[in-house]
């Protein structure tokens, strides 16, 4: 078993096979050595999210290690797991978090869902939509906008 | 929110939305613009939307193939670098409606580039071609025939080395003709591109391997044909019609030994018919009416038995002919001539 601890102090034990989806985690665990007990810091990432993320990791620890890279199959927003579905459902804030602990525990399963999920929550709509939904500010002149607009033409409607 | 997050997880997000569509959201923001239109991230958007790797039965990708002409640059770049790297024949449907993008030099493997399905104008190529088009240095075949091409030939293409084919004709082509150094030139349409001025480079009277010659209705003033036009020993057709030429028909065309058609009627031509015309065993039409030309038909014209059409007469030419020497094959389309300019 492996312990992990929180920014705000929160102590994890998981086992090595949920440790180990963690790359961050992996390496460190190959560093310090088998015998030391010490927990290990994870000082970028709350309790709470640490949580979420332990249980993506305990879902999928018993998945078949990735097969030899399928070239013909497509990566995309649209392949997503109905479990993995299921779990995404999350306020923004903590959608948000997860990404950012993903991306820090390099965990790339995890980063590709999130990120494929906020795709999905922007795709199809519109820019005004999608500035709305993000707090996103449109700093551009009038003349700026309008530019873009017109060499967008061709995609604006889709 | 979306905003706090690290540029390289935003693209990485954006990145899962088709190319089809994420060039939209270029207009969120002046950061949003930058990040779309950076080719690290054409690289990943388009990575993951092209099937691995490209092959010819791919369907899936023919829907981009439309969308490459209206893409920003840089995703025409790195889409021709991951698609097309290998590709020969770059067709263009109609309805494109744009210029021929800059971006086409990305694939050095071209051999030639035309048209499709190209039977009615309108909603067409358009625009200049692309400056340094001779950077292709493959390419052998450029076939944009009657398209809305404008702006001048770029000099880089008339240098390609293995350059055979070229069809610009009927296009809006303007400006001085650059010189010609595409010296494996089998054939050359350049016709009804009437803003094109002149005069002929002479450099183009030494493409050598020329069977095609055309150039009719460019209004390229001051030109004329000069002797070193026996070079051209290759040449089957020659069409300078309408073209402003002006001095003598140069007896040196009669050398020109595979000569089937020659035309160069509505010109200001002078002098005389050079007899050594006759030579051209395989001449079948002689067209130069129109002209300012004088003297006598030269009997042996009257050789030319694969003749089937000539025009001499027309216009203020002032030509005579004696009727008892032209007999056989020559002599009746010679007199069918002369009753149809008959005043």
């Amino acid at each position: 078993m492996v312990k992990i601890t929180s920014s705000d102090n929160q102590e994890f034990t998981i086992s090595k096979e949920i440790a180990n989806q963690s790359v961050l985690i992996k390496n460190m665990l190959e560093d310090v050595g088998e015998s030391d007990d010490q927990p290990i810091p994870l000082p970028n990432v709350s309790g709470a999210i640490l949580q979420k993320v332990i249980e993506y990791a305990t879902m999928h620890k018993d998945d078949p290690p990735p097969a030899p890279e399928d070239e013909t199959k497509l990566k995309t927003s649209e392949d997503i797991e109905e479990r993995d579905k299921e779990f995404m459902q999350l306020d923004q804030g903590t959608m948000f978090e997860i990404i950012l602990a993903a991306n820090y525990l390099d965990m790339k399963n995890l980063l590709d869902l999130g990120c494929k999920t906020v795709a999905n929550m922007i795709k199809g709509k519109s820019v005004e939509e999608v500035r709305k939904l993000f707090n996103i500010v449109n700093d551009f002149t009038p003349e700026e906008e309008e530019q873009i607009r017109k060499e967008n033409e061709w995609c604006e409607d889709r | 929110m979306l905003n706090s997050l690290p540029s390289e997880l935003i693209l990485h997000i954006l990145a899962f939305i088709s190319p089809k569509q994420v060039l939209k959201y270029r207009r969120l923001s002046r950061r949003y613009n930058s990040f779309l239109l950076n080719r690290a991230f054409a690289v990943k958007n388009l990575s993951l939307f092209l099937p691995k790797p490209p092959t010819r039965s791919t369907r899936r990708t023919v829907d981009f193939d439309a969308l490459w002409f209206k893409w920003p640059d840089v995703y025409q770049r790195v889409y021709c670098e991951l698609h097309w790297s290998q590709l020969e024949s770059f067709g263009i449907c109609q309805l494109i409606g744009g210029p021929l993008p800059p971006a086409i030099t990305t694939i050095k493997t071209l051999v030639r580039i035309r048209v499709l399905f190209n039977h009615f104008r309108g909603n067409n190529i358009c625009g200049p071609l692309p400056q340094d088009i001779g950077s292709l240095t493959s390419l052998k075949r450029v076939e944009l025939q009657n398209c809305d091409i404008t702006g001048s030939l770029p000099a880089s293409l008339l240098s390609l080395t293995y350059l055979e084919y070229l069809d610009l004709s009927d296009c809006k082509l303007s400006g001085p003709l650059p010189p010609f150094h595409c010296h494996s030139l089998q054939h050359l349409n350049l016709s009804k591109n009437v803003s094109l001025c002149g005069p002929i480079p002479l450099t183009l009277w030494s493409l050598h391997k020329l069977e095609y010659l055309n150039l009719s209705s460019c209004f390229l003033a001051g030109s004329s044909i000069p002797p070193l036009v026996q070079s051209l020993q290759q040449l089957e057709t020659l069409d300078l019609s309408r073209c402003g030429i002006v001095g003598v028909i140069p007896r040196e065309l009669g050398s020109l030994r595979m000569m089937k058609n020659l035309n160069v009627s509505y010109n200001r031509l002078t002098g005389n018919i050079p007899s050594e015309l006759g030579n051209c065993f395989w001449m079948e039409s002689l067209v130069m009416n129109n002209n300012g030309l004088m003297g006598m038909v030269p009997s042996n014209l009257g050789q030319l038995e694969m003749i089937r059409s000539v025009s001499i007469f027309g216009g203020n030419c002032d030509i005579g002919w004696d009727k008892t020497e032209f007999v056989g094959r020559f002599g009746r389309r010679l007199r069918d001539d002369f009753q149809w300019n008959r005043r």
